[in-house]
């Protein structure tokens, strides 16, 4: 699949699952029917290879999706289910193509005994906890990295789940093993990689709702008449537009710019998501004041892109540890401006 | 809007970023050049020479001009090492960046042999004559007049803020030649030591020079020296301010500054001050890859104004909080006459800084132009 191809034809399966004119009620676990469209599509596999039981196709494809899933306050774990199965994949694991999967946010503060079934034949017995999984609980497997390096997948059905919910009303839930069966991978994908590749995804659906609100934004502005006018024609409003339309761009150009590159370097990535997480607050303050009381209801769908962004500004680098640690490894680099313009020499750091 | 459609520099590109790296390291070896902010940096004719005969002052001119025709991309990698290292880049900047492409494409076959070899060989320096005491960001109104008399023009009237204009050979100016309010607009170049042009500086807020008063009193020029049609000033004006508002040097005063903290002990040794500079590196990476999709889309013939709008307008903010960051870690007050050339430059840069919201569109007309453009799509 090429880039274009993926929103063309994409964008009329988004238009048609998530409408852009509609307002939905606030999810109840997974919505299976909606899953299984989905998954029948492939689309959180693209950007796995096909002999890995992927849909193929690559990370600027899976891009894309996740753009569209921001643009349309998708309700499904779509960049989650592809975060898991892209750790399967490159652990030498199965993946299931008709399963919903989900990862854990949070820590996981779990530790595995493979001796207790006694038997080494990539089985064993986790306890601790997960935390922050979407949709964790209602999911068909949950994959985890755990602290000592260890890739397992677990079936919710054998463990107790706390279930809650995030700021946009999706279901986030808490996992509790003890001495829950899991399968584990030989080697299991480096936990810094997978929350680079999850930190790729989050800005790409940030940059999709930025896209949205700034042209709900523009829209309402231009419909909405106070003193006889359009709102949009007073040069205040028009600031707010002006600096929801930066904040769009700069993340579109953001998200697009990591997806071409050849290997995630944990600098861009995490400067990306950084400078996307501010954006997207700024984003959210200059909409919600340009559309008055109106943005602040439930019934208009200002909110569904909003909360959205509340949520995935925590994810995968949440402002202040990303700027500690692209800070540190400034200061600690040689150059400055060699951070900011050489492509060659960016400051080591750790996501 | 154009998309940005992301880019990276392709390895010749690097060789050169890397050739320009090498010659700075040894030209402008740090503490023995007077460190200036972006593009009102030091003027420096010998500097300004020795960077043109390495071929990087004129880059994107045509070659039979004497010209580099090299690439907006190339041009850029250039312009960005010279901005990070605070070099003495003030004699040449306007030229190379906008009076010589301008006259490039505007120009006479005549006026392109007379002036282009002389800007690409560093010995050109150009001001622009556009802003009046009562003509700022409504240039349309400007009203000093170019009157045709013999075989020219006689010019009469006040410019105001003409950056450089002291040391500058030339004068790049909108005149009124009709009461058409656009329509009645040229552009004219007009010799530094033309007769009747009377240049006066206007001290700068940090005590600097640069700032000129221009009074044009009965001052003739050729016909030669009028630069396109007559009544085309302003379309051309226009196509000139994409030139000076989508480059990186919009972002980029504040790098040696940056430098300079960035490898201070009050980062070294403060996790809160190297989270302000986490943040501050992260936004300044991402306004780079900005500038650098822009530059590809000139190069690929195209003119992103609404887009260099767009960056310019955040960036130039962005720059003005980061003078405030490092000013808060500075812990006190710094002194413009300091020997520390750091100390004096972060002092230089609070005074000067609220200009870069000014110069080259203020921020609330670039809102303008970008709300026009989201409008008109
Ligand atoms: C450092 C520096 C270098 C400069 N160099 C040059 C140079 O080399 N050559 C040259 O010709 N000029 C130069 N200028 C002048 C510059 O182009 C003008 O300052 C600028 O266009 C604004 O004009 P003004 O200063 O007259 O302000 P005004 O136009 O009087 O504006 C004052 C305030 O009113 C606001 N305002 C005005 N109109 C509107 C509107 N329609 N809607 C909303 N707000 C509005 C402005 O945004 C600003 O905040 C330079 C300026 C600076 C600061």
């Amino acid at each position: 699949m090429t880039a274009s191809s993926v929103s063309g034809v994409l964008a009329g399966f988004f238009e048609s699952a998530w409408p852009s004119d509609a307002v939905p009620a606030e999810p109840e676990g997974l919505d299976r029917a909606g899953w299984a469209s989905l998954a029948e599509l492939g689309l959180h596999l693209v950007d796995i290879g096909e002999d890995h039981g992927g849909s193929g196709g690559d990370l600027a494809d899976l891009v894309q999706i996740a753009v569209l899933c921001g643009r349309h306050a998708a309700d499904l774990p779509v960049v989650e289910s592809h975060l898991a199965a892209w750790a399967l994949a490159r652990s030498g694991l199965e993946i299931d193509p008709a399963h919903a999967y989900s990862v854990p946010f949070g820590p996981a503060d779990v530790t595995v005994d493979t001796t207790a079934d006694g038997t080494g034949d990539g089985t064993g017995r986790a306890s601790g906890v997960l935390r922050d999984v979407p949709w964790g609980g209602t999911v068909d497997r949950v994959v985890a990295v755990t602290a000592d390096g260890r890739l397992i997948v677990v079936d919710p059905a054998h463990v107790r789940v706390t279930s809650g919910h995030d700021l946009a009303g999706q279901p986030r839930d808490r996992l509790l093993l003890d001495g829950a069966p899991v399968t584990l991978a030989s080697s299991a994908v480096p936990a810094d990689d997978l929350v680079l590749r999850a930190a790729v995804l989050r800005v790409s659906q940030m940059a999709g709702a930025m896209q949205v609100i700034a042209e709900m934004t523009r829209r309402y502005t231009g419909e909405r008449f106070q003193f006889g006018k359009p709102i949009g024609t007073f040069q205040a409003v028009q600031a707010h537009l002006v600096e929801i339309q930066q904040m769009a761009v700069m993340t579109t150009a953001l998200a697009e710019r990591l997806a071409v590159q050849p290997d995630l370097r944990a600098f861009d990535v995490m400067a990306a998501k950084l400078v996307a997480n501010e954006n997207a607050m700024a984003a959210a303050r200059a909409a919600h004041q340009a559309h008055g009381a109106i943005g602040m209801t439930r019934e208009y769908r200002l909110h569904l892109l909003t909360r959205r962004l509340h949520g995935w500004r925590g994810d995968a680098g949440d402002t202040l540890p990303l700027a500690a640690r692209l800070g540190a490894a400034t200061a600690a680099s040689p150059s400055f401006a060699a951070a900011v313009l050489d492509d060659d020499h960016r400051p080591e750091v750790r996501p | 809007m154009k998309s940005l459609v992301p880019t990276t520099l392709r390895s010749e590109e690097r060789a050169l970023q890397r050739e320009v790296r090498a010659f700075l390291d040894e030209r402008l070896p740090p503490g023995a050049h007077p460190l200036g902010l972006g593009m009102s940096g030091e003027v420096d004719p010998e500097f300004s020479r020795d960077l043109a005969a390495r071929g990087w002052v004129g880059m994107a001119l045509p070659r039979e001009y004497g010209g580099g025709g090299r690439t907006a991309v190339e041009r850029q990698i250039v312009v960005e090492e010279l901005l990070a290292r605070g070099a003495p880049v003030g004699y040449h900047w306007v030229a190379d960046r906008q009076s010589g492409p301008s006259i490039a494409r505007n120009g006479t076959e005549e006026q392109r042999r007379r002036l282009l070899p002389g800007i690409a060989r560093g010995e050109l320096s150009f001001a622009i004559g556009m802003s009046e005491p009562d003509s700022g960001s409504d240039l349309a109104s400007v009203r000093a007049r170019a009157v045709r008399h013999r075989d020219g023009w006689l010019i009469n009237g006040t410019k105001i803020w003409t950056s450089g204009a002291a040391t500058a050979t030339h004068v790049l100016g909108l005149f009124r030649t009709s009461e058409d309010r656009r329509g009645g607009l040229t552009q004219f170049i007009v010799e530094g030591d033309a007769a009747g042009l009377t240049i006066s500086p206007i001290p700068f807020i940090d005590g600097t020079g640069h700032f000129c008063e221009l009074s044009f009193d009965d001052v003739y020029v050729p016909d030669t020296a009028r630069l396109g049609d007559v009544g085309a000033g302003w379309g051309q004006n226009t196509g000139e301010l994409a030139l000076e508002r989508g480059g990186v040097d919009r972002w980029m005063s504040l790098m040696p500054v940056l430098e300079a903290w960035a490898r201070s002990p009050e980062v070294r040794d403060s996790p809160v001050a190297q989270v302000d500079l986490g943040r501050v590196v992260s936004r300044l990476w991402a306004f780079r890859g900005m500038s650098l999709s822009i530059a590809r889309l000139v190069d690929a013939g195209e003119s992103p104004v609404a887009e260099a709008a767009l960056v310019k307008e955040m960036a130039t903010r962005f720059e003005q909080e980061s003078v405030e960051i490092v000013r808060r870690h500075f812990g006190r007050t710094p002194d413009l006459g300091s020997d520390d050339p750091w100390e004096s430059l972060l002092a230089r840069a609070i005074l000067v800084s609220p200009s870069w919201t000014i110069r080259g569109g203020t921020t609330e007309i670039l809102r303008s132009v970008i709300a026009k453009g989201l409008v008109s799509r």
